[in-house]
Formats: C-alpha cells, structure tokens, sequence
C-alpha cells in the first residue's frame, strides 16, 4: 500500500534510530486494526502513540468530528486525512441557538465544500450543526460529489427548500435527507418532486420541521419504491389518511414522525389506522402526534411495544392521555414531552417506563408565566423513584428546591448529563428561600460520571466551589444568572480537569475570573462569556499570552468601547479567522 | 434623568402578584401574608437608601428572607455592582431605541438600588455609575410587560441580536429560537389581540375578573365539562372573591352541569361569562360544552349586577342557531 518511506517524506526522513515505537507490523496489518477502530476519541488517542500509529490511523480514517469549524482549516483536515467519506462539523457557539450570536457571525460551509470537492471526490455524509448553508452550498454539494448518500442538518440556517431540491435532484444515491430544526426559508414542497423515479435508494426521510403543503402523490411514490425506508418524519401537512396509506407502504419502519396525527376519520378508515399501525412492528422511535387527540391516539399502542424512544415535545398532550399511552412503552429508554403533561404524566412515565434513561422536559410556554399547568419538582422527583436509571435529564420548570434535587440524584445516581433549568433568572428553593447551591453540589457529588451540567436558580459562589472540587469527570458545563464573584469560575476552572466547552451568561465574573484560565484554556474546545464583566484589555491580554488561543469578541454598536459584551475563545490550529465580520473582533 | 427614570414605576420586584420573579409567589400567587411593601422597591437618588434594605454582609450560603426578596432581583443586580460604568444590555421589549435610552436613563436613576451584597462581602458604593443597563433592563421589562411588544418572536434578525419581546430576557429560557418558532403552540407573539390563541391541541383564553390586579390564563382543551372549568377558576381567583362557593364538584353528567355551573355561583357575588366569537359577552353554562369552547375567546368573572340581562339573549342566540 503506501510505503512508510513515502509517507515519511511529507515530514522529512527519520533516522532509525529516532524510532521510538517499537511495532513492526507491515503498514497494511496496523491500518486494519486501527481501521476496526470506530470512536474518534479512541483513534485520536492511537494517533499519538508514534508516528507509524499517526500515519496507519490518518490513513486509514473514514469520518471526521470537527467540534469547532474554525479550530482547523479544511486544507490541514484534508492533508492529514486523505481518505475521509463522511465529516460531522459544528460551527456556531451554542448560544447561538438562543439569539446570541449575530446573524452573520459565519460558520459558512462552502469554504469546506469547496476544499473537500478537489480532496474527496467520494464523500458520502455530511453532517452539520449551527453552519451557515446556502442553497448554492446544497447545490455545489450535490452537483461536486456523485455519491453523496447522506445529509443531516441540525440549528442550521441560510438556506431554502430550493437546495433541498437541489439536493433531491441530483443525489442519485441520497440515503438520507434528515432535515430538523433549521433557519430554513421554507418556499415551497416541490423538492420532493425533485426525486427521480429512479431514486429508491433512501432510507431515512425526515422533513417534519418544514411547513409546506405536501405533494401526497409524490411523497407516496416515493415510500412506495423505497423499499429500504426506515425513518420516515413528515411535516404537519400530513393528514391521518395520508398517513395510515404510508404505513402500509412502509410497515418496516423504525422511526416514525406522524406530523398532526389530526382528522376526522369515519369507522372504516379508523379502523384501517389502527390495523396498519398493527402491522408496524419494528418501530423504535415515534414523534409528532401535533395534535393527537385521546381517542386516535388508541390506533398506536399496538406499535408501541418496542419503543425505545418517545418524542412529545411537539404536541400538549395532557397528562392522562400521556399515562394510557406510556402504559403500552415498557421498553421507552428516552421521553422527551412538553410540561402540558404536568407532575402527573411524569407520574406516569415513573409507573410504566422503568428502563428509562433520558428524559426531557420542555416549556409549552416558556415566555408566559401565567399559564397554570406545568411541571415541578415533584414530577421530577416521581420519575427518579421509578426510574434509577435515568442518567440524561433536560428539566425546564419554574419551581424547585434543594431537597427534591437531593433526593432526585439519590434515586439517580448514574446521570451523565444533568440540566436543570429553573426559568425565572435567580430563583431561589422556593420552599426555603435558600439558593440552590446545595442541589448541585448534591448532584456533582453523587454523579460521580456527569459529563454535563447545567445550573440554575439563585447560585452563589458555593456552587461552583462544589462544581470545581468533585466533578471531575464534567465536560460542559452551562450557566446562566449565576454566582457571586471572580471565585466562583475560578473554582471550575481550578478544578474540573477535563473541562471542554464552558459557557457564561450574565454572571458577575471579570477580567480575574477570565485570566486565571488562562493554562487551561489550551486544553479545552471553547469558552463562551457574555454579559459578564470581561474589558476588552483583558481579552488583548489572553490573546497575546496565548497566541494558539483565538480570543474574539462580538461588538455591538451600543456597547461601551471597553467592555467585552461577548467573548468567545477557543483554541484553533487555524489562526485567526480570516472570514470574521466587521463585529467581530479577533484579538 | 429623573423623570426618565420615573417614568418606570415598578422596577425589579413588582407588586403584581402574579409576577413570577417574586420567589415567594409560588405558582403565580402571592400568599395572603406576603408583606408587598417589601418588596416594593423605590428608586432614590444616589446615597439614598430604602430601610428595606439594611441587610448585613453574610458568609455564602446564608439568607435572611426579608433579603431574598430584593437579591431575586439583586441576584440580576448583585453582580451589577462590580460593573463599573458598563452599560450591560439586557435588551428589552421592542419599543424601537427605547432600550439604549432605558439603559442611559438608569445611569442616574440607577444609583438608588442598593444590592444586597457586593463582591466579597464588601457593600458596593452606592453611586450612580454603578448601574448596568442591565437592572432596569430587566425591571423595566416588567413595566412594558403591559405594552404591546414589537413582536419578533425571538427570530434572530438579519445581521443584529434579536429583540427580545414582552418583557423577555434575550436568549432566556434557553430554547432553540428554531424550535421556538416551530413549536406548536407558541403564542403568537406579534399579535396581542389574539385572545383564543387556537394552537395544535391547546387554547388558551385569558380569564379577567372583576376587580383583580391580574388576569391568568387557562387551557379550555383540558376541561372536559363546565364543573373542572369552574373549580379550576374557583381556586385560582379564590383568593379574590368574598362570596363563598357552596358547591364542591359532585360528579354528575354532562347534560347536568350547565345548570350546576349556575348554581356554582347562585348565590355569590360573582357570575362567569365569556365572550363570543361575535364580541358578544354571555353567561357561561348555556350551551354545550363543545359549543362553548368552540366560541369561547374570552373569559370574565363579573359581579351578578353586571350580568344581569346577559342571559336571556344567550338563550335566544343559542336557539338561533340552531
């Protein structure tokens, strides 16, 4: 295959002598055992075992995992690895999701496309999130790589139904279009036209997040000739009759998004639900049901058996319809609701899920404290008494105190990832007035592996005291209206060694907190701070102490010319962005 | 400055006992012994310092209640102090330019709020630049809570930060902005005139009642008959009505239950009515469950004198359709 001599030349020749690695395996023999080698983590870490390991596994790598598209340009990702098909890249900070970032901020994935057209003629997948994709990238995309099989677009935004288009018609071996929530400009439906006949390679489908009229004709033909569909999500336009007509087609389903799940069916055709439904036997996943109401929702529970995962959270279903529904999941390991459903569905998921493992709960009306039905924390609490599995919670709710928290990870002490979001900025244990502090260090004590976690409510310093000194195994961690001084980061980033992403909001920490970060920041994928009290002299100074770090701040036209309003590090082997809008000032 | 400043009469904890901010109204409810005064806070000039307020500098961890009351607010604010001059945005209700004038406005004004504690235990210094825009972002965002918003809906607008709309935190709670404009049933945020909001599986309308310093909102969809509704009423405006509810819920049919909800408030102050599809208001009780929530936009609990009058013409719009 590739002579180590060849391959040596791109780094100079190495003396014998200097070999440290001790393998004398032929080249071909390490890259089929580095190739059997599937978690980037693991592969990253053989890279750096010596350099024939480094060469074996560049070589023969297949997927690439870019956290942070500006950490790495695409011409150093091409040279190291010639051989990639498939690339998940993510772009934006996170807060970007929540209005955080300016529009123009950049994540532009053309650059990217363009690098990897003349580099991997054979790329396969693409998976993006928070990139900013236009319909000429879906375009270049489809035309640049004849076998492009799959794409996935998550918090992405800038482009149209127009490159979906493209995309459907030039992607004559598309296997998956997986299109979730996204900035989409959604125009019309006519990509799903854009299918040639010819097309039945797809397996997954998923257009639920999109807003036009279906073309149920197209869409029927589709499923039809697709004999390999497995994940078939479609938007609201989709009626039950349309949907009972689909099921038929594709009873091998194994994720299903049923859009509204809403019409006014006769006997005959509600029966005919119902038995297709039946004949659904393999379905793992089910989403949608906008607007099920009790009595259709009768015609699922034959397929609910096997189902592993339950995505409510776009539908209010209330909390005894949830119950009846959850009593046919025994096997659900994910729920994911709004809080219509109250303390007592959760009830309900306690009772009947017991192999539960990830539970997200959702705000119907985030923005709206007057709505009286939502959850608290006794629902929490039932699903930890039935659930001690649970290892991945996304709570929003407006109450909570230190002692259902205590109890919460008393019940679970397996969380991985624990986010808790008490809507109201500052709130304190409503029951004792006390801050929250001791729920988290609760958390952060017992969970010995969270891996996550996200805080809220009022938090002193106290927290963070905790957060530094027992969670060692915590990657990212979320804070939002929290804390009382520079302390209180100083103890996260004192502590927690393998710190990846860190991201502030409105906190009071400054310039000292910012600095005394300063070693780890190498070590970690990103820090995010925004209405803190960082000044810009400040950042200069990280920036200029740290020049593998790239320091940028997001200026807005109102700010004070000191202060850094939004600061946004992350280490790069790139250098400083050279795509940065006028806002955004690299340091 | 001043008079900029006054111009915002609730700043931080508001005496709306429905405000959600308040630690202690659990739910949307104050609870009858909650001292509001306390919570009341006044804006003074710099130097000034409101009684309430005398709190001593505590170890973390410890909080006298009466404290609690401002440091929810101060908890915004409480990192404010160590903000020297920086005119922190909290961007606020869509009233154009008002934000940076609101924000500028507080610079003088903003000297009054005394927080709690400052940095290290250490009482900040009370002076006017130590005001971020920040805190009466936030209060003031409560004062325009009233106004009618700009109504972006929190969609990130082209090349600036989105504005944030009806008294919201920017950003704040944490929802996708995709997965905000995509859910089901998010309010309408550009049209407040909309009061049966008739989203996927849920409608909402606003239920007002006579003399009440607020309204609530309830989910018609999650009553199944006149009774639930009632007694759901009855105990969120318990706390208003001085007439008492003899009738507790007996089960009974629903054929029974529109002259049930009649007897619910025989003999009290208070009678439920509702406005209709047509602006007309009517008595609640007179047609069929379906039909009513059908119809139903508005909710209002009105004394018996104002009500007088209403019902014959239900009956007599009832029958005409039909």
């Amino acid at each position: 295959m590739h002579s180590k001599r060849g391959r040596d030349s791109l780094f100079g020749a190495e003396p014998a002598a200097k070999r440290s690695c001790s393998c004398s395996f032929p080249d071909e023999v390490l890259e089929k055992v580095l190739s059997l080698l599937s978690c980037y983590k693991d592969r990253s870490a053989a890279s750096l075992v010596c350099k024939d390991w480094y060469h074996a596994e560049r070589w023969s790598r297949t997927q690439v995992f870019i956290g942070n598209c500006y950490s790495v340009t695409p011409e150093i990702v091409v040279t190291r690895f010639p051989k990639i098909r498939s690339l998940i890249i993510k772009g934006k900070p996170r807060f970007s999701d929540f209005n955080l970032v300016p529009h123009d901020w950049g994540a532009d994935i053309q650059p990217w496309l363009a690098c990897f057209a003349t580099a991997y003629p054979l790329l396969e997948e693409l998976r993006l999130k928070r990139m900013c994709v236009s319909d000429e990238s879906l375009e270049f995309l489809a035309l640049s790589f004849r076998g492009f099989k799959r794409l996935s677009l998550l918090s992405c935004d800038g482009f149209s139904t127009d490159g979906l288009a493209a995309i459907a018609t030039h992607c004559k071996s598309l296997v998956e279009l997986d299109i979730q929530e996204n900035g989409i400009d959604d125009r019309s439906s006519c990509w799903l036209s854009c299918f040639p006949e010819s097309l039945t390679s797809l397996e997954i489908l998923n257009f639920s997040h999109l807003t036009t009229e279906v073309n149920f004709p197209v869409l029927e033909r589709l499923v039809a000739r697709c004999k390999s569909l497995k994940v078939l999500m479609v938007n609201k336009n989709i009626n039950l009759e349309q949907l009972q007509k689909l099921l038929v087609l594709a009873p091998q389903l194994t994720k299903l998004g049923t859009g509204t799940f809403s019409q006014e069916l006769n006997s005959p055709q509600y029966e005919a639900l119902e038995s297709s439904f039946n004949r659904c036997r393999n379905l793992l996943t089910l989403s949608g049901l906008l607007e099920a109401n009790s009595f259709y929702l009768r015609a699922i529970y034959p397929a609910c058996k096997k189902l592993t995962f339950l995505n409510l959270c776009d539908t209010t279903l209330r909390s005894d319809d949830l119950a009846k529904l959850l009593a046919h999941c025994p096997n659900l390991r994910r729920l994911w609701v709004l809080d219509t459903v109250e303390d007592k569905g959760l009830e309900a998921a306690g009772s009947y899920c017991p192999l539960l493992e990830e539970l997200r709960v959702f705000p119907a009306s985030p923005f709206d404290p007057d709505i009286a039905h939502e959850v608290t924390e006794s629902g929490f609490v039932a699903v930890s008494y039935g659930c001690p599995r649970l290892r991945y919670v996304l709570y929003f709710c407006r109450q909570m105190t230190n002692d259902a928290v205590a109890t919460i990870v008393k019940n679970c002490p397996d969380f991985t990832h624990f986010r808790l979001c008490i809507m109201n900025p500052g709130q304190p244990d409503y029951l004792t007035n006390e801050p929250m502090d001791e729920a988290f260090g609760a958390v952060v004590k017992t969970c010995t592996k969270l891996r996550r976690l996200a805080v809220s409510g009022l938090l002193t310093d106290l927290t963070f005291k905790y957060i530094g000194e027992y969670a060692k195994n915590l990657e990212t961690l979320s804070v939002a209206f929290a804390g009382r001084s520079d302390r209180g980061m100083q103890h996260v980033l004192e502590g927690c060694p393998k710190l990846r992403r860190l991201e502030i909001r409105d906190c009071p920490f400054g310039n000292a907190a910012l600095l005394s970060g300063l070693d780890k920041y190498e070590s970690m994928r990103s820090l995010w701070m925004s209405a803190c009290n960082v000044t810009l002299d400040a950042c200069r100074f990280l920036a200029k102490k740290k020049p593998r770090l790239n320091v940028e701040v997001i200026k807005d036209e109102e700010d004070d010319e000191s202060q850094a309003e939004k600061v946004y590090v992350y280490r790069s082997v790139a250098g400083p962005r050279k795509d940065a809008p006028p806002f955004v000032l690299t340091l | 400055m001043m008079s900029r400043a006054m111009e915002h009469d609730y700043i931080g904890l508001s005496t709306d006992a429905n405000d959600h901010r308040n630690p202690l109204s659990k739910g949307g409810f104050i609870g009858k012994d909650l001292n509001l005064k306390a919570t009341k806070l006044r804006l003074g000039l710099p130097g000034s310092e409101s009684p309430e307020r005398e709190v001593e500098a505590e170890e973390e961890g410890e909080y006298p209640v009466n404290m609690l009351k401002s440091l929810v607010s101060g908890a915004k604010r409480g990192f404010a102090d160590v903000i020297n001059g920086g005119s922190g945005k909290w961007v606020l209700a869509g009233n154009g330019g008002s934000e940076t004038d609101l924000g500028k406005a507080c610079g003088g004004g903003g000297g009054g709020f005394l927080s709690p504690r400052g940095t290290n235990g250490v009482k900040p210094p009370v002076d006017g630049g130590g005001c971020g825009g920040r805190q009466v972002g936030l209060s003031s965002a409560a004062a325009v809570k009233e106004k009618k918003s700009q109504g972006s809906g929190g969609v990130a607008g082209h090349g600036t930060v989105a504005q944030a709309s009806k008294g919201e935190v920017i950003g704040w709670p944490p929802i996708r902005s995709f997965r905000k404009n995509s859910m089901a049933t998010s309010p309408p945020k550009a049209d407040e005139n909309a009061e049966g909001k008739m989203a996927s599986g849920c409608l909402y309308v606003k239920v007002s009642m006579e003399g009440a310093p607020y309204l609530r909102k309830v989910d018609l969809k999650t009553y199944c008959s006149y009774i639930e509704l009632s007694s759901a009423l009855e105990k969120m405006f318990s706390c208003f009505t001085l007439g008492q509810y003899g009738y507790h819920g007996v089960p009974g049919r629903d054929g029974l239950s529109e002259s049930r909800l009649m007897d619910l408030f025989h003999g009290s102050e208070y009678v439920l009515t509702y406005e209709d599809k047509d602006g007309d208001w009517m008595l609640v009780g007179d047609v069929p469950w379906e039909m009513f929530t059908n119809s139903c936009k508005k909710l209002r609990i009105m004394k018996s004198s104002e009500a007088i009058g209403l019902a014959p013409r239900a009956m007599e719009k009832s029958k005409n359709r039909e």
